[in-house]
Parts: structure tokens; C-alpha cells; sequence
């Protein structure tokens, strides 16, 4: 088991690495001289080397990206080419919406997609189902910018239940989250409605009935745990669409949060900024997927023990 | 002694789509208290159907009871709601099922899944019931109980999950178990052991017992009474052992026959034409009349039901008199003829065909990312074997013996760890591509899975002729030629070359296997399980076709299979297996008249056999199986032989031929 984790956790860094130094090739191969944009057109060519070297833009690409990795496995991410400050601080500050929304977000589409899988997997073929059905294809084939405006248009310019734009109390959370959590929903319902019912065929199911277990008991208990196992793979990365989901959604409903700093970041050609925040989601990615692969080995006493080491 | 079940003239149907489809129809069966009564039928006979009827589980498998009474002890279990069932399901009625592998929920406890069936229907607290569950594990005979409690299903082999099952079904104390099949799934030795185990808990709770099987043997060994079903009814009922030897119905005559001339060696088995009808297509009349011999004009125009033809025996037939006296010739007949022992018999041992040296194939286990793991799996280890030509050279063991992963390596779907294989005079492993291409075309291979093997969206002709294109050039025409050439070989109409695998029954297509192994003409084929899946009426006729094959082209087989039987039937020499190692050798008949080592011996013994008068047994000790990877010292049958010495402990015996040509590995042979 602990072996296992290790072995997860170097590829987990490895992944890291990897994006860190894809995402630093695209920024850098990018056409233009960024100091050039960066101070925009009316500036003359020696002011633009002066900021290059201030940067250190000029230098070999090689000795850059080898400062960039330094740099960021001390714990330091540089400051913002724009106005100055910190990245990491700048990252920081705007964490916690981002996880907000990713949370709450996630928490709706977890709950939200089990319980109309399960719902459409008992009530198999009636006029349930279909609904259920018919949310769910809702739900994945929309955009979630699309869903978001949908929701605003709804509910805050008709209804005025909700404030269509902004961070802050829980009100502002509600739309967004429900725009964004709706697609993974769908995905998940659609997963644990199938995995219900391959479940409902397994023997096992026959032989609680014959010992007089009650079907309630038997659809929650058993039937479902042993559906979500396929779910919970696919909950992780659900929780991950959601995170990559906020930047859109961020944008969307003005919301402040890491997506907004990327989308603005690179639209001013922050390169810092940019190379800090992806370097955030990939490293809540990748924690995501690994978090999933522990609880599945929870649910799943065959893998936990297929990863113990014999004690035969 | 009072009844504690009655079917009173019950029926159940499918809900289809194109409405409902009779599955049973109106069935009487009685069942006493403390009396075992056996249902046997084949596939699609409705056995399976209706035990779950009982427990009203038909509910949940898209059937009903269409009409019809279940009296269970005053109660109409028909008319009674699921809430009510609920109340009774695991506590008076307990049932065990055919796969004991997939029966139980692997994601929790064997502790668990027992203390909540207890905690269902009786009034004790969770420690009280934690105690019971141990209990309840040591009295069906579970190994290290307090261990097992800990364990998640897939730790336990098939035989300790059917105990478990066992535990669960019994730990309300019920009135009656239903055991569907509790078997066939496991290993014959094993089977004996389950058995055994039903019938002593039996007489020592004083239930009744349902038992559903396929098996004329193990209802011969369990039974009080029998009921025969064939397509949705029953068509005779008695009790167990006038039923055996003086049955009246055409239906279980012919079963019975098919079963006994596997021990006959009179030419060819004795079967029954045709095959049971699909559901929707029951023939009118009596339903087993385009398939019976005696069937007359009254036959195809009304059904018979059943009626009494003597003491507690009833029949569903108009002509008993005539099939009953028929049967009573050839029981006498039967009696006279002796069975034939003549080693000359057997073919020649000069033309070698198959020649497998010291052969041993390891898989090692996947060990961790730091440490390579030294552990492997020793499926088959230092094997020596020798197949004549024309001959048929049967291998049986129980499952994880090795003789699968041996017949893989003779057709190179595995090569071997060490030693060699030669195949008419060539080393196949150092054979090119091209080379091995060319004598793949001599050497086919025939699974147990007929339908799983070919591409169910191929019409029946382009299955048989797939190995054409793969190995020779004809033309569209001769092609064709040749596939309706080989049909007729194989008894398939050649018209039905244009048809789909699933218009075609289990045996047909077991047969267009087989055609698609021939149609090259090869000189070898490779038998793995072929007959084991097939229902014993067309097993028969399925056996007859390969000994037939074997005549006409001059074949030579390796049949691998668990089936005692048929192994002793077709073949003419047979290896024994255990743990990957050959354990004995030998004429067939000499292997069955007078076997040399204790575990073939064992094995033997656990068959059920056909005659009342004589009880299998489970002459080995209720050890477990050891595990392919941490194989025991010395002889590899010493922890479960009851012969073992110290010798046997320590030192490997190895093969030597005790007697002619038959040779065993053993220190103290029988
Ligand atoms: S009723 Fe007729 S067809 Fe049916 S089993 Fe009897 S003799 Fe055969
Ligand atoms: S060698 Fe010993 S343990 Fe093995 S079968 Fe013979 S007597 Fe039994």
C-alpha cells in the first residue's frame, strides 16, 4: 500500500514536471517579443531590450527554464510582469473562490448525478428514466458557458433569485455552481445508472433477496456501493472538469478566482502569472486523481489487499 | 411424514415483449418434511425457474406465476406480498445457488454478509450474533473459522464459499432448502464434499431439501424422491431409485441410457435425436413427441398429464406400456454384456505423433516496483507425454491442474518455460513463422465455449471457411463446395450455411466448431472441455460425432476435460493431473478398473455414479486444494492423501511404469 502511494506520488511529480515545462515551451515559443507587448507599440526598440534583460528575457532559453524549475522548487513563483507582485500571493488571494466553486460545484454534481443514476436505475424504463435522461444529455452536451447564461438569463434577470454576477456570499455561489456542476452530473448519472444495473444482474443481488434482506437495504448497501466503484474514478476526474470548468465559468459570471487570472494573465501576457496558475490546477489535478484512486481502494477491499504486501 | 410443499398445478411465464412466454407449465410437486427431492432436468427445462418461483424471486427476474397455488405449510406463497416473502426468505426457506463465486457481495465480509442475514430475522444483539455467525462456519466444516470471518469472498476457494453459503442459508434454522446447482460448479472432489455436507445437515436439522441438478448422478446420490422436467413440465415423479431403474417415461429412459452407455462400450453412445425445443416453439401434443420413438397419432394431437402408474410414481405419457416394457429389455440386455478390457485393443504405440519432453511452464506473479518477485505460479512442471497417431489420449484433473495451460503449449498459445514439444517429427518452438503457419493447418483446436469462439455477426459459412483464407487459396466457389462438405460431415444441414451463430443452438454450434477445425484436414485436434458446457442429451451425440470424425479421417485428440465419463468413454489412454504435475498414466479401462495412485483413486470415487446401490464418496480428507504457488513438499498429494508416509513428505515420487503400460507417480501405489 505504501509502496503503491510512493509509486503514484513520483508519477504525480513527474506529471507535474512535465506540464510545468510544456506550458513554459508554449509561453515561450509564442511569436512577438513580449517586451514589445508588454509595453506595447509606441516604445521604442532600447526600451524594450532594457526591460527584456530587466526580465532576464534575453537570456539562452535553456538557462531560463532551468532558473524557472529552481525557482519554483524553492517555493517561489516569481512576480507578475504587469504590476509587479508576487504570483504566489496573487495565487493565493484568489485560491480560496476557486476552490469554493470547485467544491461546491463538484459536491453538486457527486450528489446530484448518483442520486438520478440510482433513481433511473431502479425506476428503469418509466416516464423517471427518461426525464433523467433527457437532464443528463442536457447537462453533457451543453457548454457550461452556455448553461451559465442560460441560468443568469433565468434566474436573475427574470426571477431575481439570485445575483447574476460577482464574488461573494453564498448567493453569488448558487448559480455557478449549479451551471457548472450540472454537466458532471450528467456524466456521472448516466455512468451509475449503467453500473446499477449491470450490478442489479449479479448474482449476489439474488442472493440477498433469498435471505430476506430489504430492497432498500439491498439498493443502498450493496447494490450501490458496489456501482460507484466505477464512479469514483470518474468522479475524480468530474472534480477536475469542474476545475478546469471554473475558468470558463469564472469568466462567465465575473467572478474573481484563479480562472480569471489566467484568462486575464494570459491576455496581458503575464508569463509568471500564467506558468503560476497552471502549475496550481495541474498540482490539484493530479492530487484529485490520486485522492480518487485511494478511495477507491477504500470501497474496494480486492484492490487493497491485491496491494498489501503477502502475508502468506 | 407431512407435506411441506405443494405445487399445485403451477405455471410461470416470461414477460416478453411479444407478451407472455410459458415457461413452466402447471407442475405438481410435493415436498415431505425431512425428504431430499431432486429436480432434474436439462437447460431450458424450467428447473431453475421454478425453484426461484418458490421464494417468489421470479418477481425480480421479469416472471410470474401465472396461475397455480404454492402451499407452504398453510400459506399460498403465490398470493403472498414481497414484504410478506420478505419475512419468510432466509428464514424459513433458505436458498443456495449454482456459482458460490459470484454469490456473495465481494466488497464486504464474510462476517458481515453472515451476521446480517442473522440480525434479519432474529431477536439478538450483534455480539450475539457474531458468535453464531462462528458457529454457523464451524458447522459446515470451514477450515480456521475465526479467519475466514475476516475474509472478503474472493480469498476463499469455490468449495469454502459454498460452505459459507451453506452457513448463510441455515442461520435462521429454515424449513427447506433450495440448492440450485450447488455443484456444478465445483470440482468433483469437492462436490462429494458438499454433498455430503447437505445431507448430514439435513438429518441433523430435519429440513427438507430441494435440489435442482443436471445430474442424474448426484440426484441418484441425494435423493428420496426424483421429478424429471423437460420443456416447462414435469413428465415423471417417483421415488429416486425405482425411477432409476425402471423408468416409464421415453424422456428420462433416454436420459438415463445416454448416462449408462458411457459405461457400455457397446459402438457409439446412446442418444436422443433432436434437441429441446425453444419455448416458443413447444410442439403440440405431448412436448417431447418429434424427439420420442414411441411417439403415436394421440401424441402430436393431446397432451398427457401426469398420472399414477404405480405407488407414488407418476407419469406423463400414453404410452407407458410400451416404453416401459422396452426399457426392461434393455436393462436385461445390459446386464449380459461384459465390458470389454483388451489392452490389444488399443492402437499401436509406434507412430508417435505428439512427443512432450520434461515440459514446464511458470507464471511468475507481478511483483513490486522495488523488488522483482522470486513467486510464480507453477501451472504445469516437467510434464512428459507422448501422443500415438489415432489415438485419443484423454487429460483430466480438477481445475488448476495444469491440463488447459498444456494443451496452450502444444498449439503454441504459451510457450514453454522448459523442455520441448515435437509435433511429427519437428520442434515446434523453433519453428519460423512460416514454418509454424504450415503445421498450425495439422493441429486445431476445439473449445468448450462454442459461441464465445466465433464472431457472432459471421454468417455459419464464413466461420467454417475462416481457416481457408487464413492458410489456402480456392476460389469463391470451391470454397463454398467445401464448407457444405464438411456440414455434412459434421450432421449440420448444409442449407443452413447463410444462418447467424444465434439461430443455432449450443450443440449446432459446438458442431460448426467442429467443422471449422476440419475443413482443413488436419491430423490433430485439440479437445479442450468440447463437451463439458453441452446438456447430457446432446452431449452424446456430440461425443458420437468426434469418435465417428476420428474413424473416417484418421484423427488423433488430446481431450481435456473434468468430466470422468466422458473421458473414460473416448479415450483410449488417460493422463492424470494434479498441480501440474502427470500424476498417472494408463489405459483407460485400466485406469477406471484398477487405479494406481491415491489421488486418481479419489477422484474415481467422488463420481456419482449411476447405480443406487453403490454411494460416491470423498475419500480424502476435507483439505483444501493447495495453492499453485506454494506447492507442498515431496509428493504433491501428501497434504490430502490418506496413504501418505514421511517418504511421501519429503521426497518426489517420480514416474515409472508400475504395471504394462501403465505408469503412476507414487511411493505406495494401490
Ligand atoms: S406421450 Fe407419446 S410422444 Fe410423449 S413421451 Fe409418451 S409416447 Fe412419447
Ligand atoms: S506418493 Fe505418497 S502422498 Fe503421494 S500419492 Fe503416493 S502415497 Fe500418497
Amino acid at each position: 500500500m505504501f509502496e503503491y502511494l510512493l509509486k503514484r506520488l513520483s508519477v504525480s511529480l513527474l506529471v507535474v514536471l512535465g506540464s510545468m515545462t510544456i506550458v513554459f515551451i508554449i509561453v515561450n515559443v509564442l511569436p512577438g517579443d513580449i517586451a514589445q507587448m508588454l509595453l506595447g507599440d509606441t516604445i521604442s526598440t532600447e526600451k524594450a531590450n532594457e526591460l527584456s534583460s530587466n526580465l532576464g528575457l534575453d537570456r539562452p532559453l535553456a538557462v531560463q527554464y532551468w532558473d524557472y524549475i529552481t525557482d519554483v522548487l524553492q517555493g517561489n513563483l516569481g512576480s507578475s510582469y504587469v504590476n509587479q507582485s508576487s504570483v504566489q500571493h496573487t495565487l493565493l488571494i484568489n485560491l480560496p473562490s476557486t476552490i469554493e466553486l470547485t467544491l461546491t460545484s463538484s459536491l453538486i454534481a457527486v450528489i446530484v448525478g448518483i442520486l438520478m443514476g440510482i433513481a433511473a436505475a431502479v425506476y428503469r424504463d418509466s416516464w423517471i428514466d427518461s426525464v433523467i435522461r433527457i437532464i443528463s444529455l442536457f447537462g453533457v452536451c451543453t457548454p457550461t458557458f452556455w448553461i451559465g447564461l442560460l441560468l443568469i438569463f433565468v434566474f436573475s434577470v427574470h426571477l431575481h433569485w439570485f445575483p447574476a454576477i460577482g464574488s461573494g456570499g453564498l448567493s453569488h455561489l448558487v448559480l455557478p455552481s449549479v451551471g457548472l456542476g450540472l454537466s458532471g452530473a450528467g456524466m456521472l448519472a448516466r455512468l451509475v445508472r449503467n453500473s446499477m444495473l449491470e450490478v442489479l444482474h449479479k448474482p449476489f443481488v439474488r442472493t440477498l433477496r433469498a435471505k430476506g434482506i430489504r430492497e432498500s437495504t439491498i439498493i443502498f448497501k450493496h447494490m450501490l456501493r458496489n456501482a460507484v466503484i466505477p464512479a469514483v474514478t470518474m468522479a475524480g476526474m468530474i472534480i477536475g472538469e469542474m476545475l478546469a470548468g471554473s475558468v470558463v465559468t469564472e469568466t462567465v459570471f465575473s467572478r474573481q478566482g484563479i480562472g480569471k487570472i489566467i484568462v486575464d494573465a494570459i491576455n496581458a501576457k503575464d508569463i509568471p502569472m500564467i506558468q503560476g496558475a497552471v502549475l496550481l490546477t495541474s498540482v490539484f489535478y493530479i492530487l484529485i486523481n490520486l485522492l480518487a484512486d485511494i478511495s477507491y481502494m477504500y470501497i474496494d477491499p480486492r484492490i487493497r489487499k491485491m496491494l498489501r504486501p503477502s502475508t502468506q | 411424514m407431512g407435506t411441506l410443499l405443494k405445487l399445485n398445478q403451477v405455471s410461470i411465464d416470461f414477460n416478453t415483449r411479444q407478451g407472455p412466454l410459458r415457461a413452466v407449465h402447471h407442475i405438481n410437486l410435493e415436498i415431505g418434511t425431512g425428504e431430499i427431492v431432486c429436480l432434474v432436468g436439462e437447460s431450458g427445462s424450467g428447473k431453475t425457474i421454478t425453484s426461484l418461483s418458490i421464494m417468489r424471486l421470479t418477481d425480480y427476474e421479469g416472471a410470474v406465476i401465472s396461475s397455480g397455488e404454492l402451499m407452504f405449510d398453510g400459506h399460498n406463497l403465490a398470493s403472498l406480498s414481497q414484504k410478506e416473502m420478505q419475512e419468510l426468505r432466509g428464514k424459513r426457506i433458505g436458498m443456495i445457488f449454482q456459482n458460490p463465486m459470484n454469490a456473495l457481495d465481494p466488497l464486504f465480509t464474510i462476517e458481515s454478509q453472515l451476521v446480517d442475514s442473522i440480525l434479519t430475522h432474529r431477536r439478538v444483539t450483534k455480539p450475539e450474533a457474531r458468535k453464531l455467525a462462528l458457529e454457523l462456519l464451524q458447522k459446515v466444516g470451514i477450515t480456521e473459522p475465526e479467519m475466514r470471518l475476516k475474509q472478503y469472498p474472493f480469498e476463499l476457494s469455490g468449495g469454502m464459499l459454498q460452505r459459507v453459503m451453506i452457513a448463510i442459508a441455515l442461520s435462521c434454522d429454515p424449513e427447506l432448502l433450495i440448492a440450485d446447482e450447488p455443484t456444478t460448479a465445483l470440482d468433483v472432489t469437492i462436490q462429494m464434499q458438499i454433498l455430503q455436507l447437505i445431507r448430514e445437515l439435513k438429518d441433523t436439522l430435519g429440513m427438507s431439501v430441494l435440489l435442482i441438478t443436471h445430474d442424474f448422478g448426484v440426484a441418484i446420490e441425494m435423493a428420496d424422491r426424483i421429478a424429471v422436467m423437460y420443456a416447462g413440465a414435469i413428465v415423471e415423479q417417483g421415488p429416486a431409485r425405482k425411477l432409476i431403474t425402471a423408468p416409464e417415461h421415453p424422456y428420462t429412459q433416454g436420459l438415463i441410457r445416454s448416462v449408462q452407455s458411457y459405461h457400455s462400450h457397446s459402438e457409439g453412445l446412446y442418444t436422443i435425436p433432436g434437441s429441446i425445443p425453444p419455448l416458443q416453439e413447444l410442439p403440440t401434443g405431448c412436448r417431447f413427441h418429434p424427439r420420442c420413438a414411441f411417439a403415436s397419432e394421440r401424441c402430436r394431437q393431446e397432451e398427457p398429464v401426469l398420472a399414477l402408474t404405480r405407488e407414488q410414481h407418476q407419469v406423463a405419457c400414453w404410452n407407458t406400456a410400451e416404453a416401459g416394457q422396452a426399457f426392461a429389455e434393455y436393462a436385461t440386455h445390459k446386464e449380459t454384456a461384459a465390458p470389454i478390457n483388451n489392452l490389444a485393443a488399443l492402437p499401436a504405440e509406434d507412430d508417435l505423433l505428439v512427443d512432450i519432453q520434461q515440459v514446464t511452464k511458470t507464471f511468475p506473479l507481478r511483483g513490486s516496483l522495488f523488488r522483482r518477485s522470486k513467486k510464480a505460479v507453477h501451472a504445469v512442471d516437467n510434464v512428459s507425454l507422448r501422443i500415438y497417431r489415432r489415438e485419443t489420449l484423454g487429460l483430466v484433473g480438477e481445475s488448476g491442474c495444469g491440463k488447459t495451460t498444456l494443451g496452450r503449449l502444444l498449439v503454441q498459445l504459451e510457450k514453454p518455460t522448459a523442455g520441448t514439444i515435437t509435433f511429427d517429427g519437428q520442434d515446434v518452438s523453433s519453428l519460423s513463422d512460416r514454418e509454424w503457419k504450415e503445421l498450425r493447418r495439422r493441429m486445431q483446436v476445439v473449445f468448450q465455449d462454442p459461441a464465445g469462439s466465433m464472431n457472432e455477426r459471421w454468417r455459419i459459412s464464413e466461420v467454417i471457411a475462416e481457416p481457408l483464407h487464413v492458410h489456402i487459396d480456392l476460389n469463391e466457389q470451391d470454397r463454398m463446395a467445401r464448407v457444405k462438405e464438411t456440414m455434412k460431415l459434421v450432421g449440420l444441414n448444409p442449407d443452413w450455411h447463410t444462418k447467424y451463430p444465434h439461430e443455432l443452438s449450443g450443440g449446432q454450434l459446438q458442431r460448426v466448431c467442429i467443422a471449422r477445425a476440419i475443413i482443413l484436414k488436419p491430423s490433430f485436434i485439440l479437445l479442450d472441455e468440447a463437451v463439458s458446457a453441452l446438456d447430457i442429451s446432446i452431449q452424446s451425440q456430440i461425443v458420437n460425432l468426434l469418435k465417428d470424425l476420428q474413424r473416417e479421417l484418421g484423427l488423433t485428440y488430446l481431450f481435456i476435460t473434468h468430466g470422468l465419463d466422458v473421458v473414460r468413454y473416448i479415450s483410449d489412454r488417460i493422463g492424470v493431473m494434479y498441480l501440474g504435475k502427470l500424476m498417472e498414466l494408463a489405459p483407460a479401462e485400466e485406469l477406471f478398473t484398477r487405479p494406481a495412485h491415491h489421488y486418481t483413486r479419489a477422484l474415481l470415487d467422488a463420481n456419482p455414479s449411476m447405480d443406487p446401490d453403490h454411494h460416491a464418496q470423498s475419500s480424502i480428507s476435507d483439505i483444501e486444494l493447495p495453492s499453485p504457488i506454494h506447492l507442498p513438499t515431496g509428493c504433491r498429494f501428501h497434504t490430502r492423501c490418506p496413504a501418505a508416509t514421511e517418504r511421501c513428505r519429503t521426497e518426489q515420487p517420480e514416474l515409472r511404469e508400475i504395471r504394462d503400460r501403465h505408469w503412476a507417480a507414487c511411493h505406495h501405489p494401490l
